[in-house]
C-alpha cells in the first residue's frame, strides 16, 4: 500500500491572477443582482466578496483553521436561509437557489490559497452568470456578458502563466519532492497580456457566433417548475370588473367608452367588457411586456358575444366564477382541454388592464395574487392591477388543431353535428346586419356542408378580397359595421375583418365570437423571449366546431390563418436573428420583396429536397457522402502514420499515395528517390544518416550488402554523371526489398 | 438547459465558452507553429563535470509569439531518472524575425557519447487549456571523456617477451627502413614482410628483419565484451589513466578495443583522440580469445609493451601465441570477477594485476621498479 504523504500546493502569489478572477466572480455577483434588481444585500456581498479575495491574498501561507471552521458554520447558515426561502416561494426555486450561489461563493473566496481554487471560483463565475442569463429578459446582459468573456480571456491567461512559472521552478525536482521552492511569480504586465488576447479576439468572435449558429436552437420548454409570481404588493380590486388604464381614472371603463371615444395608443380598448368598433387610430410601437414562451401562439385576452352592429360587449357579464388559492397556481377547469401544454411567462413592463393574457384554454395561472375571476367565455381577470414589473405564468392546455379532421367534423350530416355548448348567444344578429351581407355569406358558402368548412371558406375570401388598413372612415350614423367594411370602406383593420368573419358565420349559422389579445411578438434570439409592442394587440375569431371545441381563425391578412394550428418548431438561429432584424430595421421594399422571393425559393428547393421520396434519397446520398468522406479523412490522418510505419511498400493507389506516403524531398530521378526510401527505411530501424556522413560512411556503418550495393548506384548516378539505366532501377528497387525483408526479419527477432 | 428555461442568453453563454475552448486550441498551435529551432554545437565535456547546451529559437514569421517553452533532453541518457532529463526553458516573448538563445548546463556524469535528436517546442498561450508540443529537429551529441586515476608512469617490458620459437629466430623487428637481416617466417606475422628471393631460394618462407625502431611503443588492449561489462568503466578509466601516463612519459601508444565482432585501431593518438575512442567503447558482443589476438595481433608493434585489459574471467596461456609473432613484453589487467582468471596464466610468466577499480592502479603500479 503506497505511504500516503501530504504534499502541500504551491501557493497562489500571482496579484494579477487574484485581481481578475475576482472580476470574473463579481461580473457573475453584479448580473444576478441586477436580474434581481438590486436587493439589500447586494451591496454587502459585493463589499464581503472583495474583503474575502484581500484576506485569502494576505493569509494565503497559513492555515487559517479558525476561519475554515467559521465558513463551515456559514455554509451551514446559508444552507438554512435556502431552504427557508425555498418553502416560502415553492414555485419559482431560481432567486432562492441564486442567493444560495452568492453566499457559497462569498464564504469560498474566503479560503483561496491555491491556484486551483482561484480556477474554481471561474466555474462558480461561470455558474451565476448562467443563473443571470437564465433570469435575464432584457438586452442589459449583453453587457455582462462581454465583461465576463473579456474578464476571462485575462483570468485564464494569467492561470496559465502562474502554472508555467510553476512548472518552470518545478523542473528538475523529484515528482514526489517533499516542498517545491514556491515559483517566481510571474511579472507581465497588463499590456503584453492584452495585445496577446487582442490578437485572438476576432478568432473568438467568430467562434462565438459559429458556436452559437451551431447549437440546435430547440423550442418547448421541457420542464414544468419555471412558470414564476414575482411577490409585489399589489392593490386589490376587490371584483372581477375590468380596468384598464386606456380609461379615464374613475371613470368606468363602459361609461367611458360608450361616452367619449377613447383612443390610447399605449392600451387596447379592446381590453374591456364593450369593444366600440369605430374606435380606432395607430397604436404605439413600445414593448408592453415580454413572454417566454414554449411554443409560437396568440395571447387571448377576451372574447365578446354580443354585437349590436358596431360594437362588441360581454352580455353576461355579471356572472363571474371566483378563483382562490392559498398558494398558486390557481387552478381553472374550462372544457375541451387538450393535452398540449404550453407554457407562458409573461413579464409586465407597462401599466395594463387586469385581464390575464394566456393561449386559449388556460389550465393553470401563477399569479401573485390569491383570487382570479373568470367570465363565461373563459377570459380570466385578476383581482389586481397589473403593474410593470409584474410577472405572472400561464398554462395552457391546447389540442392541435388538425384541419383534416375538422374538415371531416364538418362533412357529418347537419342531424349528427352536435355541440358542447349552447349555441344561441353565439349565433345572435342585431336586426341591423343587411340583407346583401347575409345573401353574400349564403351565397360564398353555398358548397360547403359543415360550419368549420363555411367558415374556412369565409375566412379565405375576406384575407383575400380586402386589404389591411388602420386608416377608414368610421361607421356613419346608423349604418352596420360589416355592411360599412364589406361595401364601403373596402378595408378595414383587425376588428373589422374579424366582425365582419364573425357576422357572416352567424349569418350561415355557424356559432362564433370576436377574441381580442395580442400576437406573439418578435423572438429576439439573444434572450429569448417575445417581445411584445402595444402595436401587436389584436382581434380574432373563435368559431365553435361540433364533436370538437373552439377553433381560432384569423381573417385579417398577413397574419397566420389557424395559428392554433401551429406545431412546436426547431429554430435556425441565422432564420431567427433574420426575422428578428427584419422587424427592427425597415428595409427598402424591392430588396425586402426580392429577398423574401428568395428566401421563399430556398425554402422551395429545400422542401423539394428533404420531402418524399426524393428526400430520402437525398439524406441517403448526403450521408453516403460524408460518410465516406470522413471515413476516408480519419484514415489518412489517423491510419496514415501507422500504415507508413507499417507496410511502408505497400502497394497503394497511387492518388493515395502522396497522402499516406512520407514526405520525400523533389528528386528528378528514380535512383535518388530510391536512395532517399532507403535512408527512410533504415532511420525507421535506427540507423539514420548524420548530415556529415558521406554515402560511403553511411553504407559502411550499416553493414548491410545491399546498402552497399544501392550506395554504388546512387554514387554513379549522383556523383560519376552516369545516366540512370532501367536494369539499374530495377536492381536497386530489388536490393532494397530484400534489405527490408532482412531487417523485418532482425526487427523480429529482437 | 437553455431550451428548458427558454434563455437565449444562455445559448449565447455556451457559445461564448465554445468560443474560449476553439481559441484555448488553436492559440496553442499557432504559437509554435513556423518556428525554427537550432542546436549550438554542444562541446566537450569530461565525467562528472558539466557542459552548457544552448538552444536558438528563430522566429521567421510575422507574428509576434508569447509565452512559449522549448523542452529538451538526450536521447540516450545517463543514469538520470525520467523527471531528471527534460528541460524546459521559457521565452517570454519573440518578435518577428528576432531569435532567442536559451541555454542550460548539462550535468555528465558518465563518460559516453550522448545525442540529441530534436527539441520539442510548448505552449498553452493564451488560456492554458490544450497546451500544444511539437518536435523539431536538433540534433547534436556530446562526448563526454572518461577520467582516470594519475598515474606518471607505466611498468613497461617487466616480463620476458612472448615467444613461440627460439628465441634466436626472433630477433628485434620494426618497422623502419634500415634492414636487418632475413629470418625464417613466423606464423601470425605480416605477409608484407615475406622475402621472396631468399624464399625462392631457400623454399621455405624468409622474411625480412629491420632494424628496432622503438623499443618504448605501449599497447592497450581493451576487451570490451559483454561478459566484462560490469567492469567496463572501470578499465576504461585505467585505460584513460594509463594513456595519459603514455603521454606524459613520451612513449608511442596504440589503443586497440574490441567493438562488436571487430577491433578498433587508434595508432598514436594525438590530442584528445585516445578520448574520444574511449569515451564511445560500449560492452558489445563478446570475440573469443582468440579471435581477439588474431585482430590485434597485425596492429601491435613489435617488442611493444601491450597491457590488456580485460573484465572476462577464463583467459588461458594458449590465445596469447598470437602475440608471440611480435615478441609482445604482455601485463594483463584483470578487473572485477575476472580476478579468478590468474592461476591459468602463472605458467606463461606474464604478470597480472587483479583490479577492483581503476584506482587501485596508482597503488599497484607505484610498488614497481621503473625501466
Amino acid at each position: 500500500m503506497p505511504r500516503f504523504r501530504f504534499r502541500p500546493l504551491p501557493v497562489e502569489d500571482s496579484r494579477l491572477l487574484r485581481g481578475w478572477t475576482l472580476v470574473v466572480v463579481l461580473i457573475g455577483v453584479l448580473a444576478i443582482l441586477h436580474e434581481e434588481e438590486w436587493p439589500i444585500f447586494g451591496w454587502g456581498i459585493v463589499a464581503l466578496t472583495m474583503f474575502g479575495y484581500w484576506l485569502s491574498y494576505v493569509r494565503r501561507g497559513r492555515p487559517n483553521w479558525p476561519l475554515k471552521i467559521l465558513i463551515c458554520f456559514c455554509m451551514l447558515w446559508a444552507m438554512q436561509q435556502f431552504f427557508t426561502d425555498l418553502f416560502q416561494n415553492a414555485n419559482d426555486p431560481r432567486i432562492p437557489l441564486a442567493n444560495l450561489l452568492l453566499w457559497l461563493q462569498t464564504l469560498h473566496a474566503y479560503d483561496l490559497p491555491y491556484r486551483q481554487n482561484l480556477n474554481v471560483s471561474f466555474f462558480v463565475g461561470v455558474v451565476l452568470l448562467a443563473v443571470a442569463a437564465v433570469m435575464s429578459t432584457s438586452g442589459g446582459f449583453a453587457v455582462f456578458l462581454v465583461a465576463f468573456v473579456v474578464a476571462v480571456l485575462f483570468m485564464m491567461q494569467y492561470s496559465y502563466l502562474s502554472w508555467r512559472s510553476e512548472v518552470l521552478a518545478r523542473q528538475g525536482l523529484a515528482p514526489d519532492a517533499d516542498r517545491a521552492p514556491r515559483p517566481e511569480v510571474p511579472r507581465v504586465r497588463v499590456a503584453v497580456t492584452g495585445r496577446v488576447l487582442a490578437t485572438y479576439a476576432g478568432l473568438l468572435t467568430v467562434a462565438t457566433l459559429l458556436g452559437y449558429a451551431c447549437i440546435p436552437h430547440y423550442s418547448g420548454m421541457r420542464i414544468r417548475t419555471m412558470p414564476i409570481a414575482i411577490s409585489r404588493h399589489l392593490a386589490r380590486l376587490g371584483s372581477g370588473r375590468i380596468t384598464n388604464p386606456a380609461f379615464p381614472q374613475g371613470v368606468g371603463p363602459e361609461t367611458a367608452a360608450r361616452g367619449g371615444k377613447v383612443f390610447d395608443p399605449e392600451n387596447y380598448n379592446g381590453f374591456n367588457n364593450y369593444l366600440d368598433l369605430n374606435v380606432r387610430g395607430h397604436m404605439a410601437n413600445d414593448i408592453v411586456m415580454r413572454v417566454r414562451t414554449s411554443r409560437w401562439t396568440y395571447y387571448r385576452a377576451l372574447a365578446f358575444d354580443h354585437y349590436n352592429g358596431t360594437s362588441w360587449s360581454i352580455a353576461d357579464d355579471v356572472k363571474l366564477t371566483k378563483h382562490q388559492s392559498a398558494s398558486p397556481p390557481v387552478l381553472l377547469d374550462p372544457p375541451f382541454l387538450g393535452t398540449d401544454e404550453i407554457v407562458q411567462i409573461f413579464y409586465v413592463d407597462r401599466d395594463m388592464s387586469n385581464v390575464v393574457l394566456g393561449t386559449f384554454p388556460i389550465s393553470h395561472v401563477f399569479f401573485p395574487g390569491d383570487t382570479l375571476y373568470t367570465d363565461p367565455f373563459w377570459g380570466v381577470r385578476a383581482d389586481f392591477a397589473l403593474e410593470a414589473g409584474t410577472t405572472y405564468s400561464v398554462i395552457s392546455s391546447v389540442r392541435p388543431e388538425d384541419p383534416g379532421r375538422l374538415h371531416r367534423i364538418s362533412q357529418l350530416p347537419l342531424r349528427r353535428q352536435k355541440y358542447f355548448e349552447n349555441t344561441a348567444p353565439y349565433l345572435q344578429l342585431p336586426d341591423s346586419v343587411t340583407p346583401r351581407v347575409r345573401a353574400l355569406a349564403a351565397q360564398l358558402t353555398a358548397h360547403d356542408r359543415g360550419g368549420y368548412d363555411k367558415a374556412l371558406r369565409l375566412m379565405t375570401w375576406l384575407r383575400q378580397t380586402y386589404p389591411y388598413s388602420l386608416d377608414t372612415a368610421p361607421v356613419r350614423p346608423g349604418h352596420e359595421a360589416t355592411d360599412e367594411f364589406l361595401y364601403q370602406s373596402r378595408a378595414g383593420s383587425c376588428e373589422q375583418f374579424a366582425t365582419a368573419l364573425a357576422v357572416m358565420c352567424r349569418c350561415v349559422g355557424v356559432p362564433a365570437r370576436l377574441a381580442v389579445g395580442y400576437l406573439p411578438g418578435n423572438f429576439n434570439p439573444l434572450s429569448g423571449v417575445y417581445e411584445v409592442r402595444a402595436s401587436d394587440a389584436h382581434a380574432w375569431v373563435e368559431v365553435l366546431v361540433p364533436w370538437y371545441g373552439w377553433v381560432t381563425l384569423d381573417p385579417t391578412p398577413g397574419y397566420e390563418a389557424q395559428p392554433g394550428v401551429e406545431q412546436p418548431r426547431n429554430r435556425w438561429v441565422l432564420q431567427t436573428l433574420w426575422a428578428y432584424v427584419k422587424s427592427r430595421v425597415n428595409l427598402p421594399a424591392g430588396l425586402s420583396s426580392w429577398l423574401a422571393e428568395r428566401q421563399r425559393q430556398a425554402a422551395a428547393w429545400v422542401a423539394a429536397l428533404t420531402s418524399g421520396r426524393t428526400g430520402l434519397l437525398v439524406t441517403v446520398a448526403v450521408a453516403v457522402v460524408t460518410g465516406a468522406g470522413g471515413a476516408l479523412m480519419a484514415w489518412v490522418w489517423l491510419l496514415g502514420p501507422w500504415w507508413r510505419r507499417r507496410a511502408p511498400t505497400a502497394r497503394l493507389p497511387r492518388w493515395l499515395k502522396g497522402a499516406v506516403a512520407a514526405p520525400q524531398s523533389a528528386s528528378p530521378d528514380p535512383v535518388r528517390r530510391e536512395y532517399q526510401r532507403m535512408l527512410a527505411l533504415l532511420g525507421r530501424h535506427g540507423l539514420r544518416k548524420t548530415a556529415g556522413q558521406t554515402p560511403r560512411e553511411f553504407a559502411r556503418r550499416t553493414g548491410y550488402p545491399e546498402v552497399a550495393d544501392v550506395t554504388r548506384v546512387f554514387e554513379g548516378v549522383r556523383y560519376g554523371g552516369q545516366a540512370v539505366q532501367e536494369q539499374d532501377v530495377s536492381s536497386v528497387r530489388e536490393r532494397l526489398d530484400s534489405l527490408e525483408a532482412r531487417l523485418a526479419e532482425a526487427k523480429k527477432r529482437r | 438547459m437553455a431550451t428548458n428555461t427558454q434563455s437565449g442568453w444562455l445559448f449565447l453563454q455556451l457559445a461564448c465558452l465554445i468560443g474560449l475552448l476553439v481559441v484555448g486550441y488553436v492559440g496553442p498551435r499557432r504559437t509554435i507553429a513556423g518556428l525554427v529551432v537550432t542546436r549550438h554545437a554542444v562541446g566537450e565535456a569530461v565525467a562528472g563535470e558539466e557542459t552548457v547546451v544552448s538552444l536558438t529559437v528563430t522566429n521567421p514569421t510575422r507574428r509576434t509569439r508569447h509565452y512559449l517553452s522549448v523542452r529538451d533532453r538526450l536521447v540516450t541518457s545517463p543514469d538520470a531518472p525520467e523527471h531528471l532529463q527534460w528541460r524546459i526553458l521559457p521565452i517570454d516573448h519573440l518578435a518577428p524575425g528576432q531569435s532567442q538563445t536559451v541555454q542550460y548546463s548539462l550535468p555528465c556524469p558518465r563518460r559516453g557519447i550522448y545525442r540529441f535528436e530534436s527539441a520539442w517546442l510548448e505552449s498553452a498561450t493564451p488560456l492554458g487549456l490544450y497546451p500544444a508540443t511539437r518536435p523539431v529537429p536538433a540534433p547534436g551529441e556530446v562526448v563526454v571523456f572518461p577520467t582516470g586515476p594519475r598515474l606518471t608512469r607505466l611498468p613497461i617490458h617487466q616480463s620476458v617477451p612472448l615467444t613461440v620459437v627460439p628465441l634466436q629466430l626472433n630477433h628485434a623487428t620494426g618497422h623502419s627502413h634500415d634492414l636487418a637481416g632475413i629470418r625464417e617466417y613466423v606464423q601470425g606475422e605480416d605477409i608484407r614482410f615475406i622475402h621472396w628471393p631468399s624464399t625462392a631460394r631457400t623454399g621455405d618462407l624468409m622474411v625480412k628483419e629491420f632494424l628496432d625502431e622503438s623499443s618504448h611503443n605501449v599497447v592497450l588492449l581493451l576487451d570490451c565484451s559483454a561478459q566484462g561489462a560490469s567492469s567496463l568503466e572501470e578499465m576504461v578509466s585505467a585505460a584513460a589513466g594509463m594513456a595519459g601516463a603514455a603521454h606524459h612519459g613520451n612513449l608511442a601508444l596504440t589503443v586497440i578495443a574490441s567493438q562488436g565482432g571487430e577491433v578498433k585501431l587508434l595508432r598514436h593518438p594525438r590530442g584528445q583522440q585516445h578520448l574520444y575512442l574511449l569515451a564511445g567503447l560500449v560492452a558489445d558482443g563478446t570475440l573469443s580469445w582468440d579471435a581477439l589476438f588474431r585482430l590485434a595481433a597485425p596492429h601491435v608493434p613489435s617488442r611493444s609493451q601491450v597491457f590488456l585489459l580485460t573484465g572476462r574471467p577464463g583467459l588461458t596461456a594458449e590465445p596469447l601465441t598470437a602475440l608471440a609473432g611480435r615478441r609482445a613484453h604482455l601485463s594483463v589487467l584483470l578487473f572485477g570477477a575476472a580476478g579468478a582468471a590468474a592461476a591459468a596464466l602463472g605458467e606463461s610468466r606474464v604478470p597480472v594485476y587483479t583490479l577492483s577499480c581503476a584506482d587501485e592502479l596508482v597503488e599497484r603500479f607505484a610498488n614497481l621498479s621503473w625501466r
